[in-house]
């Protein structure tokens, strides 16, 4: 085994080990800890993190990859394979060895389509021949709705009872922390007499196992998903797309952040000519319309990629290069709304009078920028950071429907919507590989956007302002 | 007894936060007769604003009314039906409010925001309203009324707007009227004219009014009878002369004493200690016990009821139950006016000519077509260890001239001497060494500090900040300097209330070990009794550490308690200057007599008619020709419109510009 | 006044300059014409003289920023950026890659583009607006709170499953519309019902619940405790005093989008086979036709840069306190 980092693995494990720094750097900070404290009391908050976590996980088992060594006869050690793989491509390996010829609907046993086969005699006829691994383990077909109840009944007796041992672990836990009975935790628990929200949590967990068990069980020897043109497993399709979203989301931030930080606040603290400047820089590329500069951007890139093949070792790293490239320019393109924000709200932060008492001291620049600005503008980043990635995963769907976002051979949702929409015109209609990218977006973006809610209310200051002002003086 | 207008009986409010419900209002009970003022006095967050709103039912969402009766002419306002509550609102209850400059709707002209209630109440529209709303305007004493109503909020100056306030809600010809605060807002003059306005309304009209305010002074001036509010319930009501002669709670006694006046120069302000008790605790005593110097075993475990004391007054206090003898005032430390020493110091901080020309610029290439000229020639000398005070109404430049002292702002023109050395055209670090000597205070104690950092590390920035790496330690020595507890340099300011916020920030301009402060009005957001524990604290440093203050400001009772000497400024200058004594006792230029003679005493018997100032303060951006002051001066004469008045010596410390005392 | 939008249209010139210093950038120093050849033709035939050739066709055989060859003015006239970058400044946005003319595409797809955007916005506007008032009069109900709900799921779908869905339903299984195409006269209407709705639709989510947000702001402040005072009705208090106020921030927000609207949809153009403008992008991007993609990110800024200046002038129109300034 061969480990492999590509540039987007590098950058995420930055990202998750930049995250620790900070929570552990964070964690006497009494102002940090209220603020997530307060995340985790809202119910919708913590229950969208648990599902949002599950796919965060799945994207991290995608973004460690090697390439494994072949037993190549005769060679006394494997030799490394040409084809980098990842964790996650491991975990599935059944998903990705098990491809049928062409489209099978959900749990099927033949393929959707009729085929002209040659009987035993070798009459010719048309039907729908029996799928090479799908339902391959039933003797006769017609006890497929039985196999199917069973293994999915089996499935969620364990996820069942893994849910009961980690609500066991909590009541634990809790019993423990505030010496009480287990019975009087659980009884907390569910009333939401706990700090955190422990029964949002716990119903999410609950519904995630008792999904993903069946599931699990099920896509051993059915394609609970179906498969797609080329007979591949949509569930696998769908599964390795959240690596992408995820990267889409996350690292263009990580990439804008800098411009948009550094930029703004010198706008805003420095005024004069690098006001000016810094202002006609982001207005001149706010003026050409997003898609058309990302449109320009990329295909500018796919160029420069295409006439530099001998850049990249493997095709994986081609598509991570792509997929790099295509964060930056989002990045690049999307920095000037948080910049104009952090210009604004720097430039009523220098006549707060903190500021002005700092001055007066005679405070260096350098160090008034980094102990009163910045730390009052980190909850707007934070803000915008959690707000942009519902979006951003959105918007590469669109860009890679249109032909301008991903490697045509990157798994992501866009890819997966655009191969799958011609179908839909076909007769009988192929459904399932846009049912399945639509259920995993959605739940992808609309836990993103309760979390982002969630921490929205907590870190943004207005809303605490708010509550204290509600109260009229006298 | 006739019946009263406004009855109100066993009000309580309450308002549900985070922390559990906040009883904002406590069984209220008082009642307003027509054609009278009723005061609700007390300080910031003891129930008087929720009152209000309770009455008129406006409340805000997380609050509601628990129990209790209103009653307007014998109707029970808390029975009618929302829809019949309107027809109360603005009709029979009318309100003021405290900030006028948001309390009207910006994209509305005057007119509209009249025509509604005269729509609403009156059931008048087009020239009939139109005609309604004029007369009105004119009986507010807006002049010029037809072309005020199609003028929008903003073109309005803060009295101008509280009289459109004012218009708004006489025009439902209220029987009751809520004046919440009405004047705080305002500059001094300006409280003096809207004050009178609503005297004169009331005696015209015949309307009660019942009074919200935390100023002993505007109670003095227009109130009947007076209602102490404390912690959400009332502690004493009175007629207003007997209020005035002899208050009689602990706590409204407090509050007098806590009151800075010029008799008590050189003595310490008494005091209220502690601070007001959380409204969501349960209350067994009374809730002014922890903080009463007569407090009895009984009063910790004991409401007190009513008790009657002579001259109609009511108070809640067990001191007065029957059987006890009322404790007169408490001893206070019998000093002296502290002998000031008049020997000619040499001044420590030296001003010249300072100017602060802000420009204008308009027109395509942005050219500069004018000056804000809100510093304009300012020249101030002030010995070490003494107190120059800087007078001014909003708008006058006295803020921006103590920023350009500091060089805070880049003054244009003028020379700074400050512990013999210049400071003019010095940067970077020279400029930081030779200023390092002098900090500043400011107003609002919430903004001055860094929301996200200990108070330990919110003062040690200065004494890193002047070199000194190994100070750590002394940030809890500051603290107890300030009197705050040393350990508590791990809290965030948003644990502390407002008086401690403006302590921790002194700590922090002590740190440099300052031998002058600039106050920028540092009590002015703050309620009279904490305003007094600063006073004591500063005049306490002062005196310890032989600092200088250049102390800005707009209350003259806070000039009169602390300043050895005083300039007040109009427009950008300074129109007279010299001691305490010759400024405030015989003041010589007519604004300073204007602002003087407009201060509110809180003695209804010693309140003279205030000298009328007409208008508004002119922009610094287009003073008036000649002397500032004359188109609003009662004395100007031809002279004053044509140049500005120079200087006159009235004696060797008081001067004057002003073309009655020239040559 | 005069001078203020006199000032903001000369502003625009560096801006305008700027973007087209950046897109000449990208498209020719990045990336030389011969690499786009090499593309454009694919591997198998790609010669030197094909590329030379090809580069002819299109005139991109001349130097980038100055010509040695020619003389005095020339020298920098007959050059790529001129030809190519600078002309844009008259409009002239000349050939695309494949020979037809750039100008006259455009001025003959914008109508069936504002056919599409402009009903999409002004319905938009109009539904958004009117729901997050009518969540806002029922705040703190369960109206308000299944709405809020219902704001956050609907944004949380991607616009194309809004398209994809609507054809698959509406004219797939219920065949009341057709699924795409354009067509003469009132038969227009037919081929647009849908795309409308559905564009009306996919915009509901996000921006209910951002005006319900500006409105819940407006709310909060004195002036509507004041209109509550006099005795206005509730809903008086809605209209008269927090709509007007709202209303700045929500039509300065949208009026800066108007002249985009010319440019159309990208994707709604696409499936629904309007001959738009957003669909000649997207054919553009697709076949790499660079010099269509050119010229629309040049008038993409025109367009951009004129909704800002709308925006002031409309900020002086409904705003007093700027109109008296």
């Amino acid at each position: 085994m061969m480990p492999v980092v590509l540039w987007t693995d590098a950058l995420i494990g930055l990202l998750l080990a930049g995250s620790v720094a900070l929570a552990w750097a964070g964690r006497r900070n009494r102002l940090m800890r209220d603020a997530w404290r307060r995340v985790a009391e809202s119910r919708p908050g913590m229950a969208a993190a648990v599902v949002l976590a599950c796919f965060v996980v799945i994207g991290l088992a995608d973004s460690i990859h090697y390439r494994p060594r072949l037993d190549a006869p005769g060679a006394g050690v494997g030799v490394p394979a040409a084809e980098v793989v990842s964790l996650l491509d491991r975990l599935v390996a059944g998903l990705r060895s098990r491809g049928e010829k062409t489209y099978s609907a959900p749990f099927a046993t033949h393929l959707y389509a009729k085929e002209t086969l040659e009987g035993p005699g070798g009459r010719q006829f048309r039907d729908t021949p029996r799928l090479r691994y799908g339902g391959s383990h039933l003797k006769r077909p017609g006890a497929r709705a039985a196999d199917v109840v069973f293994r999915a009944v089996e499935g969620v007796a364990a996820g069942f009872a893994l849910w009961l041992l980690l609500a066991a672990a909590v009541v634990r836990r809790l019993a423990r922390a505030q010496a009480c009975s287990p019975s009087a935790a659980w009884w907390r628990i569910w009333s939401g007499q706990t700090a955190v929200a422990w029964n949002a949590v716990l119903a999410a967990a609950g519904v995630v196992l008792l999904v993903a068990f069946p599931v699990a069980f099920l896509s051993g020897q059915y394609h609970v998903l179906g498969t797609d043109k080329v007979g591949q497993d949509v569930l696998l399709a769908a599964l390795k797309s959240i690596r992408t979203a995820l990267v889409i989301g996350t690292l263009t931030t990580l990439v804008m952040l800098p411009f948009a930080v550094v930029l703004g606040i010198l706008a805003g603290y420095l005024g004069g000519w690098i006001d000016d400047l810094i202002q006609y820089l982001y207005t001149t590329l706010n003026s050409i319309p997003g898609v058309l500069l990302i449109a320009a951007s990329v295909l500018m890139m796919q160029v420069l990629i295409d006439t530099h093949p001998q850049w990249f070792q493997s095709a994986a790293e081609r598509a991570d290069a792509r997929l790099l490239a295509l964060c930056a320019i989002l990045g690049v393109t999307s920095w000037t709304g948080l910049c104009r924000l952090l210009r604004g709200e720097t430039l009523k932060l220098r006549e707060l009078e903190y500021v002005e008492a700092a001055r007066a001291f005679g405070v260096p620049t350098p160090r008034i920028l980094a102990r009163h600005v910045l730390p009052n503008l980190m909850h707007l980043v934070m803000i915008a950071m959690v707000m942009d990635f519902s979006g951003l995963v959105l918007a590469e769907a669109v860009l890679s429907y249109v032909g301008i976002g991903v490697d045509p051979n990157t798994y992501s949702f866009g890819t997966m919507i655009n191969a799958a929409r011609l179908e839909l015109s076909r007769e009988p209609v192929v459904w399932w590989s846009l049912a399945a990218a639509f259920v995993f977006m959605f739940a992808l973006v609309l836990s993103a956007n309760l979390v982002a809610d969630a921490v929205r209310d907590a870190f943004d200051p207005r809303l605490v302002g708010r509550a204290r002002r509600r109260l009229p003086a006298g | 007894m006739d019946r009263s207008l406004l009855e109100v009986t066993g009000l309580s409010t309450v308002i549900d936060t985070p922390a559990g419900a906040l009883r904002a209002v406590d069984e209220l009970s008082f009642s307003v007769e027509a054609g009278t003022t009723f005061a609700l006095l007390g300080e910031s967050g003891c129930g008087k604003s929720m009152t209000a709103l309770s009455l008129l039912r406006l409340l805000p969402e997380a609050a509601r009314i628990s129990a209790g009766r209103v009653a307007l002419e014998g109707e029970d306002l808390l029975a009618l039906t929302e829809a019949e509550m309107r027809e109360v609102r603005g009709g029979r209850i009318a309100m003021i409010f405290q900030e006028p400059s948001t309390s009207l709707n910006p994209v509305l002209t005057v007119y509209t925001q009249i025509a509604e209630v005269l729509d609403r109440h009156a059931g008048l529209r087009g020239r009939q309203a139109r005609q309604k709303a004029a007369e009105l305007l004119a009986a507010v004493g807006l002049g010029d009324a037809e072309r005020r109503l199609g003028e929008f909020p903003f073109q309005l100056s803060g009295g101008m707007k509280q009289r459109v306030m004012t218009a708004i809600a006489l025009a439902g010809e209220p029987r009751l009227l809520i004046a919440d605060e009405p004047t705080t807002a305002l500059d001094v003059t300006i409280q003096a004219q809207v004050l009178d306005l609503l005297a004169a309304l009331q005696a015209g009209r015949g309307m009660a009014i019942l009074l919200i305010t935390h100023d002993l002074g505007v109670v003095a001036r227009l109130a009947h009878r007076v209602g102490v509010m404390y912690a959400g319930e009332l502690v004493e009501t009175a007629p207003r002369d007997a209020f005035y002669k002899a208050p009689r709670h602990p706590y409204s006694r407090g509050l007098f004493e806590a009151l800075p006046r010029p008799r008590m120069r050189g003595v310490p302000l008494a005091t209220i200690r502690g601070t007001v008790p959380s409204l969501t605790a349960a209350f067994e005593g009374c809730r002014f016990a922890p903080r009463c110097d007569f407090a009895l075993e009984r009063c910790k475990v004991e409401r007190p009821g009513w008790h009657p004391a002579d001259d109609g007054q009511l108070v809640r206090c067990h001191l007065y139950a029957a059987g006890m003898t009322p404790a007169r005032s408490r001893a206070r430390p019998a000093r002296g006016e502290a002998v000031l020493s008049r020997e000619a110091h040499a001044p420590l901080l030296e001003v010249d000519g300072l100017r602060v020309h802000f420009p204008i610029r308009r027109g395509l290439l942005k050219r500069t077509v004018g000056h804000v000229r809100a510093v304009d020639g300012v020249s101030l000398a002030i010995p070490a260890g003494r107190t120059l005070a800087l007078v001014g109404e909003s708008g006058c430049g006295k803020t921006t001239a103590g920023k350009a002292i500091l060089r805070l702002i880049r003054p244009t023109a003028g020379r700074v001497r400050f512990d013999d050395n210049a400071l003019d055209g010095l940067e970077g670090g020279a400029l930081k060494r030779a200023r390092a000597g002098m900090q500043m205070i400011f107003q609002d104690p919430y903004a001055s500090l860094n929301p996200r950092l200990p108070v330990g590390e919110i003062i040690a920035e200065g004494i890193e900040a002047a070199g000194d790496r190994a100070a750590r330690e002394r940030t809890g020595e500051l603290l107890s300097a300030v009197g705050l507890d040393a350990g508590m340099t791990e809290r965030y300011p948003h644990e502390f209330s407002g008086g401690q916020r403006q302590r921790i920030a002194i700590a922090r301009a002590l740190a440099v070990t300052p031998r002058l402060l600039i106050c920028d009005e540092p009590t002015s957001a703050l309620d009279v009794s904490v305003q007094a524990q600063i006073l004591n604290l500063l005049r306490d440093l002062q005196e310890r550490m032989r600092l200088s203050y250049l102390f800005i400001t707009h209350n003259i009772a806070v000039v009169e308690y602390l300043a050895h000497e005083v300039a007040v400024m109009y427009l950008g200058r300074i129109v007279e200057a010299g001691s305490a004594d010759e400024v405030l006792a015989a003041p010589a230029h007519p604004y300073t007599q204007a602002l003087l003679s407009a201060v509110l005493r809180p003695d209804p018997a010693g309140m003279g008619r205030a000298i009328e100032v007409r208008g508004e303060i002119p922009s610094p951006a287009h003073p008036p020709e000649g002397c500032h002051f004359h188109p609003r001066c009662p004395k100007a004469t031809e002279a004053c419109r044509l140049r500005y008045p120079g200087e006159t010596r009235l004696s060797p410390t008081h001067v004057v510009h002003c073309h009655l005392f020239g040559e | 006044m005069l001078a203020y939008i006199v000032r903001r249209v000369l502003y625009a010139i560096p801006i305008l300059i700027g973007v087209n210093l950046l897109t000449f950038t990208l498209f020719f120093v990045v990336n030389t014409p011969d690499d786009m050849a090499r593309m454009q033709l694919g591997i198998k035939r790609v010669t030197p003289e094909a590329i030379v050739k090809w580069k002819a066709e299109r005139g991109y055989d001349k130097p980038l920023v100055y010509n040695e060859r020619s003389q005095g003015v020339r020298a920098l006239t007959d050059t790529i950026f001129f030809e190519k970058s600078v002309r844009l400044f008259a409009f002239d946005f000349g050939r695309s890659d494949n020979g037809d003319d750039i100008s006259w595409q455009i001025r003959n797809r914008m109508v069936p583009s504002l056919a599409l955007a402009l009903p999409v916005f002004v319905l938009g506007l109009y539904v958004t607006v009117s729901l997050a008032l009518f969540q806002v009069l029922f705040r703190g109900t369960w109206l308000d709170v299944w709405g809020v709900i219902l704001c956050v799921a609907m944004m949380s779908i991607s616009s194309l499953f809004y398209i994809i869905g609507g054809q698959f339903v509406v004219s797939k299984l219920w065949r009341l519309v057709p699924i795409s195409g354009y067509g003469e006269g009132i038969d227009v209407v037919r081929f647009l019902l849908l795309p409308v709705v559905v564009g009306v639709i996919g915009n509901i989510g996000a921006n209910t619940r951002w005006y319900r947000t500006i409105f819940l702001e407006e709310i909060g402040r004195d002036y509507v405790r004041t209109a509550r005072a006099k005795g206005l009705a509730e809903t008086a208090v809605l209209f008269r005093h927090v709509l007007r106020n709202a209303l700045i921030p929500i039509l300065t927000g949208a009026v800066v989008v108007i002249p985009l609207l010319f440019m159309g949809s990208l994707i709604a153009e696409s499936f629904f086979g309007i001959p738009g403008l957003g669909s000649y992008t997207i054919d553009a991007i697709n076949a790499q036709d660079f010099a269509i993609v050119r010229a629309m990110v040049f008038l993409g800024s025109v367009l951009y840069i004129v909704g800002l200046i709308l925006t002031d002038i409309s900020y002086t129109l409904v705003d007093p306190r700027i109109r008296f300034e």
